[in-house]
């Protein structure tokens, strides 16, 4: 409430600033009768601009040369995906590309992340066997099976003969995939990276949802089967370009890079040029019409407005918050929750991207978000990892809002403790000792955390109260280590984003559902942390997520192209940008969303 | 999307005609209403009607309630065959869930609310064989069952694999009862549809009132 009663004022002295003489557009093209913050903004951008632009020069800026009627009037923005990037994409590009092109069915061949193939099991293990991520297991199979997600009607329900729907049916040898390295101690002999064998023995038609494969495969597209298996991927993408907009989470969601307005004659806001800057409704005219400004200056910030949906209706529920928890209601935490938690950072090859948003039922019900997510970098400079945490209050535990907040707190602080250790255990691909740390750090969190909850001294206090799942990536901010670690407990999980097709595909839940089984949860529902290694390339995207992202992507089609068009362009998006597609609405799909983004390669 | 089937099962036997049917039809508008009208029920639930009496018929085809207007009327006339009921909603069932997982959905199991306010007028091996099957089908359905009026404790016991109800005909006229029983139903698809969310999507907890008004409770353990 206060939050929102000072942007009131704050808007209310620009409209009063305005009064003075201006044309009363003006306004909404954010600090044009600022001109001494124009200045100040755009002096950063050249700063980050000059470091970002790509070598060579993006053909999208000739593209975005012309004018962009669009851009000239906020208002005449069309409903949809409107770029809020600060280079206008072309039209084109709006549409994801994935929508048309991407056969997110086949089996894609990046032979290129390194496996341990024996979690993975074999070629024509059934689905399930890959996806038990078994609470019970030690260490077992990854939960991350590196295939690609296959989108077919038929395997979508949790029919209780969901496991006969599932059988391999692509060729393995035609194929591979990412893969991940898992935790050792579940198959010794598998536990040394394999490479040569990595490819085929990820190479499992089916991913873990349970989709059989039935589409075929573009020999176009297929692996060739005499290349070095496991040699280094070369993937196609080119490694994400972060627009100037979205350089940092300081720039995201500011108006414009300079350059971009210098390209938009009907555009750009000149604070020197009042009269042109003031018509919005000057007609988009001609680049030789439009005096060049003199000034860098800003676009007009163009609206998102409410979050698409994907289907022929949208959810029933309303597009945008109703109830929210009160104070008066006696949970305090869950009266003090925000509705989104929106984080960032951009480091030497890495953009990161991150939400937790309140989900449609519990807008529409009043709860609070019962999901969580913490980003945050632990360990000494030089040997620096990114901790990626998100986690999935089980919504039928009283407190799990309290326990997915707390959980992804508490471990990064002990992952810190041991960053010295994870590192190295990362570095040398030291997937056992890796695994031995990960389980320390979750047991001593759980330790802490359940004597923080009151156990012990609470009479009242129940682990079922807490429970929680937990996925924790820890990224090396040194962009020559290529290994990422993943520790994970119960669904949701990781997903890769490769040359625009999905990739992984842990946590599916749906199929689960005919059988009732419950997803393993922090802090007593657990067997063990699941730990894997993932060797990335650059160009990926890592997309770690709780159920409420993860399940709408493996389960919707249409979810699953929209957001590999989005996060798989190769472009970075501002940070308002990625939560407004993070917010992406697919009916039924009404759960708590959390999902972290990694462009690797993204460079500055 | 994520889809829970709901089949209502109403007998519509001669026996119904006294107000019987009448009281189904009058709740039905509530029934629709509550349903479509609330977002967290209504793209999730699913909602079809079988009347049965000497035959059995699909009155209203699986169907998203808020796409349609209203819901068709029952009309009593005829006997009481329990097996064209179980007939009809197994082949019902298995086409509708197929379809709807051959348009990319999943699916949960299907929750069966069955009435009748007498006993079956086939033979006893008859509705057995057909409940057994049904029982044992690809996409058996929980079935809560309800009997009013003159229906047998046994056999409302026997057809259930959920939850039993049966009429206090001391306290409650069956108009009265059909009333509640209307009015239970909606309760638990409003509960059991909303418990998705709750279990993030992987599963649903079939809520069924522990009493409804005007019925006693049946335990499904006594065999």
């Amino acid at each position: 409430m206060d939050h929102q009663s000072q942007s009131q004022g704050h808007d209310l002295g620009q409209g009063h600033e305005l009064g003075q003489g201006q044309n009363p557009h003006q306004y909404q093209r954010q600090r044009p009768d600022r001109p001494e913050a124009a200045d100040e903004l755009s002096t950063h951008y050249a700063d980050i601009t000059a470091v970002l632009r790509p070598e060579p020069p993006d053909p999208r800026r000739s593209l975005a040369a012309g004018p962009m009627p669009e851009a000239a009037a906020p208002s005449a923005s069309p409903p949809g995906p409107v770029g809020g990037d600060v280079v206008p994409r072309p039209p084109q590009s709006r549409v994801p590309a994935a929508l048309t092109v991407i056969p997110v069915v086949q089996a894609v061949p990046p032979a290129s992340l390194a496996a341990a193939p024996g979690a993975l099991g074999a070629p024509g293990a059934l689905p399930g066997a890959a996806q038990g991520a078994a609470p019970g297991a030690t260490t077992g199979p990854t939960g991350y099976p590196a295939t690609p997600l296959a989108h077919h009607p038929e395997g979508a329900g949790p029919a209780p003969d969901s496991a006969t729907l599932t059988g391999p049916s692509a060729d393995p040898a035609a194929m591979a995939a990412p893969s991940v390295a898992s935790a050792p101690t579940a198959a010794p002999p598998a536990s040394v990276p394999a490479v040569p064998t990595a490819a085929a023995a990820a190479a499992v038609s089916t991913d873990a949802t349970g989709f059989p494969a039935t589409a075929s495969p573009d020999p176009a597209d297929r692996a060739d089967p005499a290349a070095p298996a496991g040699a280094l991927p070369t993937p196609s993408a080119t490694p994400p370009a972060v627009p100037a907009s979205s350089a940092s989470p300081a720039t995201a969601g500011a108006p414009a890079a300079p350059e971009a307005a210098s390209v938009n004659p009907a555009g750009p806001v000149n604070p020197a040029d009042p009269v042109n800057a003031a018509d919005p409704a000057a007609p988009p005219g001609t680049p030789s019409a439009a005096p060049e400004p003199e000034l860098p200056a800003v676009v007009p910030e163009q609206v998102r407005g409410l979050p698409e949906h994907v289907g022929k209706r949208p959810p029933a529920y309303p597009p945008y918050p109703k109830a929210k928890p009160s104070l008066n209601d006696g949970d305090t935490f869950a009266a003090l929750t925000p509705e989104i938690v929106l984080d960032g950072l951009l480091t030497d090859g890495l953009a990161v991207r991150g939400v937790s948003v309140r989900g449609d039922s519990h807008r529409w019900d009043g709860s609070c978000r019962q999901d969580a997510m913490t980003i945050t970098r632990i360990g000494a400079p030089g040997k620096e990892l990114l901790v990626l945490a998100v986690a999935d209050g089980v919504g039928s535990s009283k407190r799990s809002h309290v326990a997915a907040h707390d959980a992804t707190r508490r471990v990064a602080g002990r992952l810190h403790q041991f960053a010295a250790d994870l590192h190295q255990a990362l570095a040398q691909e030291d997937l056992a000792t890796l695994n031995g740390l990960a389980n320390r750090v979750i047991a001593t969190s759980v330790e802490d955390l359940r004597r923080s909850w009151g156990a012990g001294s609470d009479p009242d206090y129940s682990d079922r109260d807490y429970a929680t799942t937990l996925h924790v990536l820890l990224v090396p901010s040194d962009p020559a280590l290529r290994q990422r670690a993943l520790i994970g407990v119960g669904d949701g999980g990781l997903l890769i984003l490769r040359d625009g097709r999905w990739y992984g595909g842990s946590g599916t839940g749906a199929d689960e559902a005919m059988v009732d089984t419950r997803t393993a949860a922090l802090p007593a529902s657990y067997g063990s942390a699941v730990t894997n290694i993932v060797t990335t390339a650059p160009g990926d995207v890592l997309v770690l997520g709780t159920d409420g992202i993860v399940n709408p992507i493996n389960q919707e089609r249409e979810v699953a192209e929209r957001l590999a068009g989005y996060w798989g362009s190769g472009e970075v998006p501002a940070l308002s940008d990625f939560l407004w597609q993070a917010q992406l609405r697919a009916r039924t799909y009404d759960d708590d969303r959390t999902v972290i983004c990694v462009w690797e390669g993204a460079t500055r | 999307m994520q889809l829970l089937p709901f089949y209502l099962v109403c007998d519509e036997s001669g026996s119904m005609a006294a107000g019987g049917v009448d009281a189904i039809n009058g709740a039905l508008p509530d029934l629709h209403d509550e349903i479509s009208s609330n977002p967290a029920v209504a793209d999730k639930a699913r909602f079809a009607m079988i009347g049965f009496s000497t035959d059995a018929t699909l009155l209203q085809p699986l169907v998203d309630l808020s796409e349609i207007d209203s819901l068709p009327s029952l009309s009593a006339g005829g006997v009481t065959s329990f097996a064209a009921a179980f007939r009809l909603l197994k082949s019902t069932i298995q086409t509708d869930v197929d379809q709807l997982k051959a348009e990319g959905h999943s699916v949960f199991r299907p929750v069966v609310f069955f009435m009748s306010d007498g006993g079956p007028t086939d033979t006893d091996a008859d509705w057995r064989g057909a409940l057994k099957e049904l029982n044992e089908s690809r996409y058996a359905p929980k079935i809560i069952a309800f009997g009013i009026s003159t229906a047998d404790v046994a056999t409302i016991t026997e057809v259930a694999n959920f939850k039993a109800f049966i009429q206090e005909s001391d306290n409650i006229s069956p108009a009265a009862a059909l009333r509640e029983f209307a009015s239970s139903l909606t309760r638990s698809i409003v509960n059991s549809t909303t418990s998705i969310s709750a279990n993030g999507g992987e599963g649903f907890d079939l809520q069924v009132d522990d009493h409804v008004p005007g019925f006693t409770s049946l335990s499904l353990d006594k065999m």
